[in-house]
């Protein structure tokens, strides 16, 4: 941008959109329209105008995004295409918008009256085209936004079945789902989030099988977001959930297609937010965000083991660092003889209380925890190694921290890792914490105060009018069942009623 | 308020079975329950199960969920507040000796250093969290709390069962009728959270085989517990027990699958659970019945506005007389609630509806 341009201060888009303006018409409407959108591209370098003649002489101007569209479809399908345009006899003729439409060589196309809007497509990848003396503009879809191919999922392992994972491109996590749901009933509803980003969403359910009263309300609350930008559907999620103070998530994110397609046809509704690879399943409750995809996939009896194992790894995750407080600071005489003795030997050179000692290893692996997942790969293993082993080991040493209490916090943790959804372990971490804080005051009296207290807080918890400890509260014996064993594939015949769908029946 | 059977049969369960696992039968007989305390148990449950069904069926009759709607439209406003203030005083001194007797245990078993008002704050100030949303959430939260000790309660039951000698508790089995007279007022006082149970039974069609379900599964929990801990200590060694069926936990040898050296740890954890429950409970129907009298539709304020007055009522019930006045007030509370004014909004509701009949 020159010293000229500067001073002439193009003027700003309001994204209220209160200076929405029309396609201009009458006398002089291309320069008009060109003008506007100049206005605006003085400081969009990135924002090309392409201006040629049609073959029956009028105006025409492409605008598109330099990096977000295909240049050479344009310049072949649009530019090239709309210049040699003739009759059948070979003479030059008019040519409506309709008719130009033709020879675009896409099927995304739409006429606008927005010129703002129009422009703002421009913006996100598609191709604005201005026609002298027309009342509306025309925007193809020609984008070409480069993003990395359907890969495996780095964050949701798992050993059986699908391992394709959702992508950043819109169009493609859109077309995962429906390869996964070829049913027509399947909608895919296109809205747009963000005043600045104009974000692209997709809200996916399954129309006459997921409650309508949910997805009205999920559609209200979408339309009803006043937000800059929103970059991932997490954030997306915060904006939309019933108690968004709340502690425990009330969606769950997942990358996986399958997992995703699955609950859409167990009567949930899914989000897919442009540029995050990960997609919100909606309403998330107690039993979602413990589940597992895999589940499904593997025999019954080892699934309602894992399943099990998952649950009472969910109770140690919680519960473990508290315990071990209780027992060695307030009722040692609970430990069984031989485990007292241990622990007081372990404990003789140890200067700090249990609670002291419990919250630095809490401290340092919290420190570690984050250091890794912000550094590079191959870092992260090494600060691991360092972490965990030659600091754990020299800390044992030097006394400041028992041996058991290493085992406790190592179970614990492990355990945390065994609850699925990232987003849920994090909210147990923090009610750790509070039982922690409880069990530090009146041992286990305070340990059981603080555990009713996070049953309370779970039982308040809704999502989208769903109960987050739906099935087990209100009860619901069969998928109450189902939530803590895995059911044999043929006795799955029902969708859960909490979910309020149309149609219960599944096989 | 709509409630499922399952948080009706829930709510009755917590509301006396768990108040009867803390507390008898030391503390209302004032020194220990004979022979005769399961047969009083069983007839307790069984008018609270009576009760409660006559006002499920006037409820129903009537079209009316709250019982301070029946109240108002039974009888005149004036009246009905009132009666809803000694309600609400009634619950307050329920929810008192509950979390006093839940605060005495643990401190017995598992904090005997540390100060009894701060173990009482704890259990109060936990419980006016639970209860702080309403009944709903209240009665859904001790419906949950249920289903968790559920497993290792009855685990715990058939664990005692199995280790005691069952012939030292022959003795239950040879009733003396003037000692069943004596102990149904203990018995009635234990099942006094049955009077909880008027505001959240509604007019449901199931409710009243649910509620009866509840109080009787508590009764019967009640009554293993003392044929088990009269087993191990004979029923004249348990009436002498503050707390027999503690103490008869700790007694009891699990052998291999032994976690702990004390196995009355997890008796004690489920009872503070369950208490914890049932205080919520207790207060959450002081709140909403204070809230009435003021016609507040949220209960919020009085929620904490009650916590200081259960807390100085539990903390005072350390002393063997007002402890013994809060006795009264409880026996006579549940009289009055299951005796009196139920049969009362029984007859007032056919009455009622014959006029509107006849209006019609």
């Amino acid at each position: 941008m020159n010293s000229s341009d500067r001073q002439n201060t193009p003027e700003l888009y309001d994204v209220s959109g209160r200076s929405d303006q029309a396609v201009f018409t009458g006398e002089d409407n291309f320069r008009r329209n060109c003008d506007y959108c100049r206005n605006f591209m003085q400081h969009n370098n990135d924002v090309i105008m392409r201006e040629f003649t049609l073959a029956d002489g009028r105006q025409c101007a492409v605008i598109f995004c330099d990096g977000m569209s295909n240049k050479d479809m344009i310049e072949r399908n649009i530019v090239l295409a709309s210049r040699r345009f003739s009759d059948e006899s070979g003479e030059n003729k008019f040519i409506s918008a309709d008719e130009l439409i033709q020879q675009f060589g896409t099927t995304e196309y739409s006429k606008q009256k927005s010129l703002s809007q129009g422009y703002i497509s421009a913006l996100t990848g598609d191709v604005l085209i201005i026609l002298e003396n027309e009342p509306e503009v025309l925007v193809a879809g020609y984008r070409f936004i480069t993003s990395r191919s359907v890969g495996e999922s780095s964050n949701e392992g798992s050993v059986a079945g699908p391992h394709e994972a959702f992508t950043e491109n819109f169009r493609v996590n859109t077309g995962l789902l429906r390869r996964r749901i070829s049913d027509p009933n399947l909608a895919v509803e296109h809205l747009k989030v963000g005043q600045r980003s104009h974000t692209s969403i997709a809200l996916c359910y399954i129309r006459g099988l997921t409650n309508p009263a949910m997805v009205d309300e999920l559609r209200r609350r979408i339309e009803a977001i006043s937000i800059d930008i929103i970059n991932d559907a997490g954030e997306l999620a915060q904006l939309i959930e019933d108690a968004p103070n709340g502690l425990f998530p009330q969606s769950d994110l997942s990358e996986l297609p399958d997992a995703v397609a699955g609950e859409i046809c167990n009567g949930r509704a899914a989000i897919i937010v442009s540029g995050s690879p990960q997609v919100l399943i909606l309403p998330g409750n107690l039993s979602l965000l413990m589940r597992v995809r895999e589940d499904a996939y593997q025999r019954w009896s080892y699934s309602s083991f894992i399943k099990l194992l998952r649950w009472t790894a969910l109770a140690i995750a919680v519960t473990g660092p508290s315990l071990y407080v209780a027992m060695v600071s307030f009722h040692p005489g609970l430990l069984p003889t031989n485990l007292l003795m241990i622990s007081a030997v372990n404990r003789i050179n140890v200067p700090f209380s249990a609670l002291i000692e419990v919250l630095i290893i809490e401290f340092f692996l919290e420190l570690l925890r984050e250091a890794s997942i912000r550094m590079p790969a191959g870092i992260s293993t090494a600060l691991s190694i360092v972490g965990g082993l030659i600091i754990g080991d020299a800390a044992i040493t030097a006394g400041l921290i028992s041996p058991l209490l290493v085992i406790i916090i190592g179970l614990t943790t492990m355990a945390g890792f065994v609850i699925p959804s990232y987003s849920f372990a994090a909210s147990i971490r923090l009610i750790k914490y509070m039982m922690l804080a409880f069990t530090a005051l009146l041992g286990l009296p305070g340990l059981l105060c603080a555990f009713v207290l996070w049953i309370s807080m779970m039982v308040k918890t809704t999502s989208y009018g769903v109960d987050f400890t739906a099935p087990f509260s209100p009860p619901e014996w069969k998928a109450m069942l189902h939530g803590l064993l895995q059911f044999p594939a043929r006795l799955r015949t029902r969708r859960p009623a909490y979910l309020s769908p149309e149609d219960i029946r599944k096989q | 308020m709509a409630f499922s059977p399952f948080q009706i049969f829930s709510l009755c369960a917590v509301s006396t079975g768990i108040g009867t696992l803390c507390f008898a039968p030391f503390y209302y007989t004032d020194g220990g329950a004979d022979a005769a305390w399961p047969y009083a148990v069983l007839i307790a449950a069984a008018l609270a199960s009576l009760m409660t069904a006559l006002y499920i069926h006037t409820s129903g009759n009537l079209g009316r969920d709250s019982f301070s709607e029946i109240l108002s439209r039974l009888l005149t406003p004036v009246f009905s507040r009132i009666l809803l203030f000694a309600a609400g005083i009634f619950f307050a001194v329920q929810s008192a000796f509950t979390a006093f007797a839940a605060a005495d245990a643990a401190g017995m078993y598992l904090l005997e250093r540390t100060p009894r008002g701060i173990i009482l704050l704890a259990v109060i100030f936990t419980a006016c969290i639970v209860h702080d949303s309403g009944l709903k959430y209240t009665s859904r939260c001790c419906e949950l709390l249920l289903m968790i000790v559920a497993l290792p309660l009855a685990a715990l039951l058939l664990l005692c069962l199995l280790n005691v000698d069952l012939s030292e508790a022959a003795v239950i089995f040879q009733p003396d009728i003037s000692a069943l007279i004596r102990m149904i007022p203990p018995a009635v006082i234990s099942c006094s959270g049955a009077s909880a149970v008027i505001f959240a039974a509604g007019h449901k069609s199931a409710g009243s085989k649910s509620a009866a379900l509840g109080f009787f599964c508590s009764a019967a929990i009640s009554v293993i517990l003392f044929i088990c801990s009269a087993g191990i200590f004979t029923a004249d060694g348990t009436a002498v027990q503050k707390f027999p069926f503690i103490e008869m936990a700790r007694s009891v040898s699990i052998g291999a699958i032994s976690l702990t050296e004390r196995f009355d740890a997890i008796f004690i954890s489920i009872m503070l659970i369950a208490a914890i429950a049932q205080l919520a409970l207790l207060g959450g129907c002081a709140s909403h019945c204070l809230s009435s009298v003021f016609s507040l539709n949220s209960q919020k304020c009085f929620t904490w506005l009650l916590l200081p007055v259960i807390f100085a009522i539990a903390y005072y019930a350390e002393y063997q007389a007002f402890r013994g006045l809060l006795c009264q007030i409880i026996l006579r509370g549940t009289v009055v609630f299951l005796i009196v004014i139920i049969p009362a909004i029984y007859f007032a509701g056919r009455f009622t509806k014959k006029e509107v009949s006849a209006d019609a």
